[in-house]
């Protein structure tokens, strides 16, 4: 058995930036919820303008990337899978909350009072508690993914060059349309020898920067 | 370049098409323009939707914000798929982060248009702010985290309409860009502002008028910032590139630093001096009458204290009323020097306007309340009150402690007075 072994690399700039839209929604509860050093409301506004930044810079990255792996390309796949996730795991907390009385409500209802300027009691509180507790878990997953690659082990996160559904589609389309993205099928020197190895090995990750067999 | 980049061109119906083929083909259509422009279109306008949904009351004002944080992983999401899907070049994601650049300006010259008319019309265009910034914060109004929040909350609106623009329209015209700036987002801007949101104020002519000249403007910006950046940027030298940097950075903070500035010069100061003005006009007036019933060995006399004229208008024109908090009022009812009985009266808070979110009912309900009155119990023994003569007007005196409250200030104030009242009506017990 011989083992190829690479470290990860860290987040490249690129990805760093997309992780840093990524924890905004945590850094907000954090700072407004959980430290206190500013209201929830008020540090909600951080997520408000992200709102407004991020999928500027969504478009510029996958406009600008070479790097068809580059994770800006998968960000749908990896936020469905998240909230799949999410939404699965939040329905058993509820459920396991409704029937065996395991957990509660209570971090739902507080962020959502605090967020809302409901009552804790009410149904509206409750809500907003629920979609911050969820955006900020999705956002969470969605970062994993971004960090350590997509699938959270479920077909794993293709390497660079093997071109996935949408790379594919992207690619095609680019090539056919002569679109700003035209060069970003091609594959890199990295992705080259992640093919290779990929191909060999169903268990690539990391984008490509570690393999194992 | 294969066929297929060049342009879909309008294929000629064949004689033989079958007529159920061109709904199906309208209804494809429709869904093609849906996925490539109507949903993103509603995504980007999460900020406006946040703000209606409060405003329509279909949720509590700031419940109405989450529509932007759903929309925060949304709308990369969706565009990063479009990206991923779409064979069509024109489509808004692929120029969503050009878009954003140019969408940066028309918004902020909506405002920069309407620094003239501040002089012309005393129009205070921050007033607004301030009141998203207590809708998405609670922070209160005629404070900086209010303005801050607000100026905030209205860049969002403001970027996600001129988003709109380039995300609903192929082609970024001049006739395109004044239908939806001057036409649409004018009629709305006169619709909402008036029926939903402008509590307290009586927007006239003048209004009117600021909001159509200030979206005419945005509709030429929206049109000239992607002519300057994309066809005379690239011919410009370096001098004059700095120079046009150093000209958009003026445009852009110019109606920021000018609201702040007047805020922080005048018009908190100003605000605090119109507050102190009506602390000095209010006043406790008694009224005419006093209502006695006997139960037993004890004399009670009702009567009623009114408070007011509570109303007041703001720097910003808006018409409000002062508050006051822990209201204490003691007193004594003299008939011929002689005490009758010993008056008290307490109130927590008064009622207010807070919860009058109509602007269509706001001023009736302000008129209702201008003058509040609050009830003063007496009590007394039953032979002072046999004693009475009800031909002659009792005197009551008496005095008030409160905490006034206005946008920005609250002061405890004192309040006292003497007047004549008739007992009109005998309940025997």
């Amino acid at each position: 058995m011989t083992t190829t072994s690479h470290l990860p690399a860290g987040p490249r700039p690129r990805t760093g930036v997309l992780l840093l839209f990524l924890q905004v929604p945590l850094a907000a509860v954090v700072g407004g919820y959980l430290l206190d050093v500013v209201s929830l409301p008020v540090a909600s506004f951080a997520v408000f303008v992200s709102s407004a930044a991020f999928p500027a810079w969504v478009s510029h990255r996958t406009a600008v990337s070479k790097d068809p792996s580059e994770p800006v390309h998968h960000l749908h796949r990896y936020a469905v899978l998240a909230l799949g996730l999410v939404t699965v795991c939040t329905v058993a907390v509820a459920a396991a909350s409704a029937v065996a009385g395991v957990g509660s409500s209570g971090l739902w209802r507080g962020l959502g009072a605090e967020l809302s300027g409901e009552p804790s009691s009410g149904s509206w509180a409750l809500l907003a508690g629920v979609v911050v507790c969820t955006l900020v878990a999705t956002c969470t997953v969605t970062s994993a993914q971004v960090l350590f690659g997509g699938g959270l082990g479920v077909g794993g996160r293709r390497s660079p060059g093997w071109p996935t559904a949408s790379a594919t589609s992207s690619t095609r389309s680019s090539a056919r349309l002569g679109h700003e993205r035209a060069t970003m099928g091609a594959p890199t020197a990295q992705g080259v020898v992640a093919v290779s190895t990929a191909s060999r090995s169903p268990r690539t990750w990391g984008g490509g920067a570690e393999t194992y067999s | 370049m294969s066929v297929q980049t060049l342009p879909e061109a309008p294929s000629p119906r064949l004689e033989s098409e079958p007529a159920t083929a061109r709904p199906a083909r309208r209804g494809a259509g429709l869904s093609r323009w849906v996925a490539e422009r109507g949903i993103l279109f509603l995504l980007l306008l999460s900020p406006v939707g946040a703000l209606f949904l409060g405003l329509l009351r279909v949720v509590p004002t700031r419940v109405g914000y989450l529509a932007i944080m759903l929309a925060f992983l949304a709308t990369p999401a969706w565009v990063a798929w479009r990206r991923s899907a779409s064979t069509d070049p024109t489509e808004p994601a692929f120029h969503l982060h050009r878009y954003a650049l140019y969408a940066l300006f028309p918004y902020v010259v909506f405002s920069v248009v309407r620094i003239p008319m501040f002089y012309l019309f005393d129009a205070v265009y921050w007033a607004p702010w301030q009141t998203f910034g207590f809708g998405s914060t609670g922070n209160p109004v005629g404070f900086w985290p209010s303005l801050i929040a607000g100026a905030t909350c209205y860049s969002l609106q403001g970027f996600s309409l001129s988003m709109g623009f380039f995300v609903l329209f192929k082609r970024h015209n001049l006739l395109n860009a004044l239908l939806y700036y001057f036409v649409f987002i004018s009629s709305l801007y006169a619709f909402v502002f008036p029926v939903l949101l402008l509590r307290g104020s009586k927007p006239g002519l003048p209004f009117q008028f600021i909001n159509y000249w200030a979206h005419f403007w945005m509709a030429l910006t929206a049109v000239a910032v992607p002519v300057l950046l994309r066809r005379i940027w690239p011919t410009l030298r370096a001098g004059a590139r700095s120079l046009t940097v150093a000209g958009l950075v003026v445009v852009w903070v110019a109606p920021y630093a000018f609201a702040f500035a007047q805020a922080h010069l005048w018009q908190f100061g100003t605000q605090a001096r119109l507050e102190r003005g009506a602390f000095q006009t209010v006043g406790l007036q008694a009224g005419s009458t006093a209502t006695l019933a006997v139960a037993g060995d004890q004399a009670r006399y009702s009567l009623d204290l009114v408070f007011g004229p509570r109303e007041y208008v703001t720097y910003s024109h808006a018409h409000k009323v002062l508050g006051a908090e822990d209201v204490s009022v003691s007193g004594s009812l003299l008939q011929g020097g002689n005490r009758v009985a010993l008056c008290s009266g307490a109130a927590r808070s008064l009622p207010g306007l807070a919860k009058v979110r109509d602007p269509e009912k706001y001023f009736p309900a302000l008129e209702r309340i201008n003058h509040t009155a609050i009830a003063v119990s007496c009590t007394g023994s039953t032979e002072a009150a046999d004693g009475i003569d009800p031909a002659t007007p009792l005197t009551f005196e008496y005095a008030a402690d409160m905490t006034l409250t206005g946008e920005r200030t609250t002061a405890p104030h004192q309040l006292s007075g003497v007047a004549e009242t008739m007992l009109t009506r005998s309940i025997g017990g």
